[in-house]
């Protein structure tokens, strides 16, 4: 991810009123993590497995805060469990930024089969999601996102691709 | 020791606290003593991930996460993270009865050599220790509420749940009891039913 989508990115967040982000490291998703490490605006909660992260975005939210949450899908995969029995079934909203790794473009071979299931799982599991790809339009696709999550009380995933998770 | 009688022994003390229980007899028999609304996680081993983004967000605020053996082995990896987020305001407290005891009552591994309270030391916890008596529980508790700092007490209790009644609320209405309390004691906004301005879109031409 370009320095300048990762601004965007934040951008967008803080414009959905984004306040306590929890996040796993990848490398295409470093330039956006790293803008939050020492942020003074927002509270962030490295993780040290994505399933804790539900957790963590479900406690932050019953605390008051716009919670919102950045890993790779293959940490998603790992969620579903702690998404369906924790986030929907008591209906608690936040907003997932997930990197679309194993779709088109993708050049290693041990991603491809998560590209295959991801919008499965998103469509199994109920969730709501939209694939962001272009810089110009992720900040306003991450507010509407957000907006959603708080309304339906639920999560809802922006799926990270194109420019917005690669070079 | 039973948990029941440890957890009758700390909820006089627990009144201003924000709790978020395990699933279980734990949550069975702490709705029977909570004084005011708590939050029960469902999904086995994120009660200690909830606590902390609760204490996180209220930093104000005393968050107290009753926790079991089970749960925890299932996220042990919620004490790296505690411990590297250090919240002075977050009390871990865990009943280790070695059991699956609401599934099926198979042994966990804490009773074959896993000490829970060596593993949340190591996980930068500043202050742990096993309890080894309903008063001595008691006095951990009150000492790791007082001093604001992060805790992890824990005791060895039987497997077994008090003849209580049932929780009459499912996670729904928890939820919003709980989030109700929060706004009402902590002056924050939960639920926003009314979403932030910036966030509504402009009517379609």
């Amino acid at each position: 991810m370009r320095a300048e989508v990762a601004a965007r990115i934040r951008e967008g967040m803080q414009r959905a009123g984004v306040n306590l982000v929890a996040s796993l490291p990848e490398n295409n998703l470093e330039p956006l993590v790293a803008l939050f490490r020492n942020a003074a605006d927002v509270i962030h909660v490295p993780l040290a497995r994505e399933e804790e992260g539900i957790g963590v975005c479900a406690g932050a939210y019953l605390g008051g805060k716009v919670p919102a949450m950045i890993m790779m899908d293959a940490g998603l995969l790992a969620c579903s469990n702690a998404l369906t029995v924790l986030a929907v079934q008591a209906g608690i909203p936040m907003l997932l930024l997930v990197g679309y790794s194993g779709g088109l473009g993708e050049p290693y071979f041990m991603h491809t089969p998560l590209g295959r299931v991801v919008e499965p799982l998103l469509n199994a599991l109920g969730l709501v999601y939209t694939v962001a790809e272009r810089a110009d339009t992720v900040g306003d696709k991450l507010v509407r996102a957000n907006t959603l999550a708080h309304s339906s009380k639920r999560p809802v995933v922006v799926l990270l691709d194109g420019e917005c998770l690669r070079q | 020791m039973e948990r029941y009688e440890c957890l009758q022994a700390i909820a006089p003390l627990l009144r201003e606290a924000l709790v978020v229980s395990c699933i279980g007899g734990t949550r069975t028999e702490w709705s029977t003593l909570a004084a005011n609304p708590d939050f029960t996680v469902h999904a086995m081993g994120l009660t200690s991930s909830a606590a902390l983004g609760l204490a996180l967000a209220l930093p104000d605020r005393q968050v107290v996460a009753l926790d079991g053996d089970g749960g925890l082995l299932m996220n042990l990896s919620t004490l790296t993270t505690i411990g590297a987020m250090q919240p002075s305001n977050l009390l871990h407290i865990v009943f280790d009865n070695g059991s699956y005891e609401s599934s099926g009552k198979g042994p966990t591994h804490t009773t074959r050599g896993t000490d829970l309270v060596a593993v949340a030391r190591a996980c930068s916890y500043p202050h742990t220790a096993w309890a080894e008596s309903v008063e001595a529980f008691r006095g951990l508790v009150e000492a790791a509420l007082g001093r604001r700092a992060l805790a992890l007490v824990a005791a060895k209790v039987i497997a077994s749940t008090a003849n209580v009644p049932n929780t009459p609320y499912d996670n729904v209405e928890q939820k919003y009891r709980f989030a109700r309390y929060v706004e009402a004691s902590s002056g924050v906004e939960v639920l926003r039913i009314a979403p932030p301005a910036h966030t509504i879109e402009p009517p379609a031409r």
